[in-house]
């Protein structure tokens, strides 16, 4: 009797919560082995997280960067596009045409 | 903080061997068995499980209805351990600290399975022994499946506190502590609880 409630001498309800906590069960099968499951679990969860992924994917992120400026240092271009040639002799006049043109310096 | 201190020390989750200061150093505490896993030892978190499955399994086998829920139900407290195991400070024991995440375990499987039922069927399975009495039940060593059987009806609130209280024997301030609820909300409950349990019973003997 746990609570102040007052019980009823002979209560059926009380003699079926002591039957049923005198049938204690035995766990012996289902404990064998247990850690090695849980710990499996627990693996697949730590695998699965997004910073194991992200962990998993730096090689690959970092080889792409590298892979991107190779291209980018390979493929380079420092003639000037029509637009800055147009911008350049705006600002600066004819001798700059000439000097795109292969004129006089 | 004094109080729920106190109220740890009244628990049923008894110490683990090894789980104290004063221990040799050859046995490790839980304390350092709990630093060893945040550093990444899996064995040191076997050995916590090693420790204290007996107390875990024997409280969710009075809510879990088959052996497979059961081992299901066991991963899953130790699981969320894991998780939450850099949430525990150590200013009171683990295994109180367990039997906490252990209880809040078993009522979110209740709630689950409550749902679950709801969804699925209208009523649960018929009592084969529909028409004996608690008494018969008793002699024929079927009181657990007769109070399963009527537990099944009730919410999972009033469920885990009966569980709690007549099965795991605790005391109301003891579940106050492990479910967060006051102890005169445990009272209360308990005191319903009971009311419902008994109507269901009486109810099934008269069909």
């Amino acid at each position: 009797m746990n609570t102040d409630e007052p019980r009823t001498p002979g209560d059926p309800l009380d003699a079926l919560f002591h039957a049923a906590r005198e049938n204690a069960d035995d766990f012996d099968r289902l404990e064998y082995g247990f850690e090695t499951r849980t710990l499996a679990r627990i693996r697949e969860e730590r695998g699965s997280s997004w910073l194991s992924w992200a962990t998993r994917l730096c090689p690959f992120a970092a080889a792409l960067a590298l892979a991107a400026g190779v291209w980018t240092y390979a493929h380079w271009d420092d003639s000037p596009d029509g637009e800055s040639v147009v911008n350049a002799v705006r600002l600066a006049g004819i001798p700059v045409l000439d000097y795109y043109l292969g004129g006089e310096q | 903080m004094l109080a729920s201190a106190l109220v740890w020390h009244a628990l049923p989750f008894g110490p683990a061997e090894g789980s104290t200061s004063q221990m040799s150093d050859a046995v490790p505490g839980d304390h350092a068995l709990v630093r060893a896993t945040l550093a990444g030892d899996d064995s040191a978190f076997a050995e916590i499980m090693r420790r204290h499955k007996g107390r875990v399994f024997g409280t969710c086998s009075r809510f879990a209805r088959d052996a497979h829920q059961l081992d299901d139900l066991c991963q899953e407290v130790f699981l969320r351990a894991w998780r939450r195991l850099r949430t525990f400070r150590g200013d009171a024991p683990f295994e109180h600290w367990l039997a906490r995440l252990t209880v809040t375990a078993c009522y979110d499987f209740l709630r689950r399975e409550k749902r679950h039922r709801g969804h699925v069927e209208l009523d649960d399975s018929p009592l084969e022994f529909r028409d004996t009495t608690v008494d018969s039940a008793i002699a024929a060593g079927r009181a657990r499946d007769l109070l399963d059987w009527a537990m099944r009806k009730l919410s999972a609130e009033d469920k885990l506190v009966l569980t709690l209280l007549e099965l795991e024997e605790q005391t109301v301030r003891d579940i106050a502590a492990l479910t967060g609820w006051s102890e005169s909300n445990v009272k209360v409950r308990a005191f319903r609880a009971r009311a419902r349990l008994r109507e269901i019973i009486e109810h099934s003997n008269e069909h």
